[in-house]
């Protein structure tokens, strides 16, 4: 069965306040969405309620027809890659890799030591993550997008601190995984190269 | 699911980088032994030099020095792994909850308990305690230390993050810590008299195993609610 | 049942069953607790050592009863939040825990205050005081965690797991304390039991305590009542009240 992630009026309350407001969207393989919106309107919000992380407070989401926020929903179809990048700064960037790779249940693709090399992070994989430049945490935070095959990415500022050669990769990577049937939702405040047709999701 | 090697194996994956993390941060792993010492040193300033004295409450001061140094440890346990997003990313990489919550205990014990333990031999001997009373001091420590690693880790997922998370947990957690420092010091105090202190130590051993059993899904439930 | 249960459990249904509940529950209260409050300063006959101090167990007791049930209420809303994730729940939570810490400290107070003619001293570290110390933080624990959280469901969520440790651990205190007691004091009596009592001292303590879980129904719903406007502040059901009552005024 192809897969699809459908969301339904969704709304998410966070601290009391509306965030996202009954918002609907349907995505079949090999769709992509820009996720636009000003500093605040919820694009995090939104990609944290789709990974399953924050419950609705109405609506539904739906992963190949299954609602995802079912106790009987298991999390491994997805790539997450949020703002906060998911790194131990006192572990060096092979040892954070390696720890996610050994304990996911997720499917696994590329070893670290690979993903590593396409993000020209070899020569600095035995550093602590807390000497790394701002755009060599990014990369290596993106390093598991190549560690796992997930079909559905979801993707917080991925080309934050990124110079333009590094954006370039991580655009082609996102290209190779729509054209072998991804979903993906990227929220990003600057406009991206896609060879992909890109759905533009505003969020006020 | 428990005899699946391979929760085994990433119950030892979990471990080991925690204690990792705060091996190379060297500052963490030394406060909670600090403070043991610390505390400990308090009570003959202010209660007497005497040893007399302070032979007969050896066992209740070193309790609850340790009680104190273990829950101020309580707040690193999730702190950097929240802000940095690493709790988050643990928990979409599919992980059962359960193994990171157990992991968490285990590693705080082996980072505040067992340094503990191994300082309140020297502690203790300068208080005056003998070397039996001495004995079933560290085992009352080892069973309740591991107790108050796992009820900690639940209190401390819930608070974490949040402002004064490190008083919070501590207001938190010492009401759950009173039987468990009822039975230690007692048991201390009591093998003082020459007994061997069964009834307290099997208490200690059967809370253990509440904990054991019910901690891991109060710390795992938390985790999913703070994260979300 | 279950449908009584569901269609209740609605914010809105909630609201409007429980502002026709009210003024029945008032006017019980206040029967019973007239009654009560002539049965335990008039009608129950003077005890023989204590004298008419003992008169405070009227407050006392009941205080004490009601730390313990509002305790049991909050566990329920706790499993009710955790596993169903009754919204009603969470605000059930939110509102009993401050009663149920006044019902502690009223104990406390009422306990010290019996014990000076008692034993002379403002306080002893009997196993049920103790005890009732220990639950009095287990409730400011919860109000601590559900103040500290900003989100609402969130900081419920929380609080209600942390409730239920709370729960497991009540009987572990009263057994370790009840223990700890013994062994410096030898088996005595708690000073706090009556070795018999008179059935015209008992009945007023119990009407009493039927009054005071009257009071303590009463002002939780008036409290959830005013949790739930806020909470459904943005419906329409509440809008409509609000200019309702607007108009009412002028």
């Amino acid at each position: 069965m192809p897969n699809s992630l459908e969301v339904k009026n969704l709304s998410v309350e966070r601290s009391n306040r509306g965030i996202i407001k009954d918002l609907s969207l349907s995505l079949a393989e090999g769709h992509l969405v820009h996720l636009k919106g000003a500093n605040g309107s919820g694009k995090t919000t939104f990609l944290r309620a789709l990974a399953g992380l924050i419950d609705p407070s109405h609506g539904e989401i739906f992963w190949n027809e299954k609602n995802i926020n079912e106790s009987t929903f298991s999390q491994s179809n997805l790539n997450y890659v949020s703002h906060s990048l998911g790194l131990a700064e006192e572990l060096t960037t092979l040892e954070n890799l390696s720890f996610l790779r050994a304990i996911s249940r997720k499917a696994l693709n590329k070893t670290v030591e690979a993903s590593l090399e396409t993000m020209n992070l070899k020569s600095f994989q035995d550093y602590q993550v807390a000497i790394l430049s701002a755009g060599q945490k990014q990369r290596a935070s993106l390093a598991q997008l190549l560690m796992f095959n997930c079909p559905l990415w979801l993707l917080d500022e991925p080309f934050n601190s990124l110079d333009a050669e590094s954006c370039g990769v991580i655009e082609s990577l996102i290209d190779d995984h729509m054209s072998n049937g991804g979903i993906a939702i990227v929220a990003s405040h600057q406009k991206f190269q896609s060879s992909t047709v890109q759905q533009v999701v505003e969020l006020k | 699911m428990i005899t699946d090697t391979h929760n085994w194996s990433t119950l030892f994956i979990l471990v080991r980088r925690d204690v990792l993390k705060t091996w190379r941060e060297s500052a963490d792993l030394l406060y909670p032994i600090m403070f043991f010492v610390l505390v400990t040193i308090l009570f003959p300033f202010a209660l007497s030099p005497e040893t007399l004295v302070l032979k007969s409450f050896a066992g209740g001061l070193l309790w609850i020095a340790a009680l104190l140094a273990m829950s101020v440890s309580l707040e690193n346990l999730f702190k950097t792994d929240y802000s940095s997003g690493a709790l988050e990313a643990i928990v979409l990489s599919g992980v059962p909850l359960l193994l990171v919550g157990l992991a968490k205990a285990i590693a705080n014990w082996v980072l505040s308990g067992l340094p503990i333990i191994i300082l309140a031999i020297p502690l203790a001997l300068s208080l005056g305690i003998d070397t039996f009373s001495l004995s079933i001091l560290l085992l009352s420590l080892t069973l309740g230390s591991a107790t108050i690693s796992l009820i900690g880790t639940s209190i401390g997922a819930l608070s974490v993050g949040l402002r004064s998370a490190g008083m919070l947990n501590i207001v938190l957690a010492l009401p759950f810590f009173i039987p468990i420092l009822i039975f230690g010091a007692v048991a201390t105090s009591n093998s003082q008299t020459g007994l061997i202190p069964e009834a307290e130590l099997y208490f200690l051993a059967g809370l253990l195993v509440l904990a054991v059993t019910l901690t891991p899904w109060a710390t795992a439930s938390a985790i999913r609610t703070r994260l979300g | 049942m279950f449908k009584f249960f569901y269609h209740y459990s609605s914010l809105r249904n909630f609201y409007f069953f429980s502002e026709k509940l009210i003024p029945f529950l008032i006017a019980v209260f206040l029967a019973l607790i007239i009654y009560s409050l002539y049965g335990a300063l008039i009608s129950a006959p003077a005890d023989y050592q204590q004298g008419d101090s003992f008169r405070i167990i009227y407050v006392h007791v009941p205080s004490a009863w009601m730390s313990l049930l509002v305790y049991m209420a909050m566990g329920l809303s706790a499993v009710s939040v955790l596993v169903w994730r009754v919204k009603l729940a969470e605000i059930t939570l939110s509102a009993i825990a401050p009663i149920g810490a006044i019902f502690t400290l009223a104990a406390l107070v009422t306990g010290s205050i019996w014990g000076k003619p008692m034993w002379g001293t403002w306080w002893e570290w009997d196993a049920r005081l103790t005890s009732e110390l220990v639950l009095l933080f287990l409730y400011l624990g919860v109000i601590a965690l559900l103040r500290a959280i900003d989100d609402r469901r969130t900081g419920a969520r929380s609080a209600s797991i942390l409730c239920l440790i709370g729960i497991v651990n009540i009987p572990i205190v009263h057994y370790s304390v009840e223990w700890w007691n013994t062994l410096h004091q030898g088996p005595t009596v708690s000073k706090f039991d009556s070795p018999s009592i008179h059935v015209d001292m008992l009945i007023p303590l119990l009407t009493m305590t039927v009054a005071f879980m009257l009071y303590f129904i009463i002002i939780s719903l008036y409290r959830i009542r005013s949790a739930i406007l806020v909470y459904d502040r943005e419906t329409q059901w509440v809008k409509d009240l609000i200019t309702s009552s607007k108009r009412e005024q002028i």
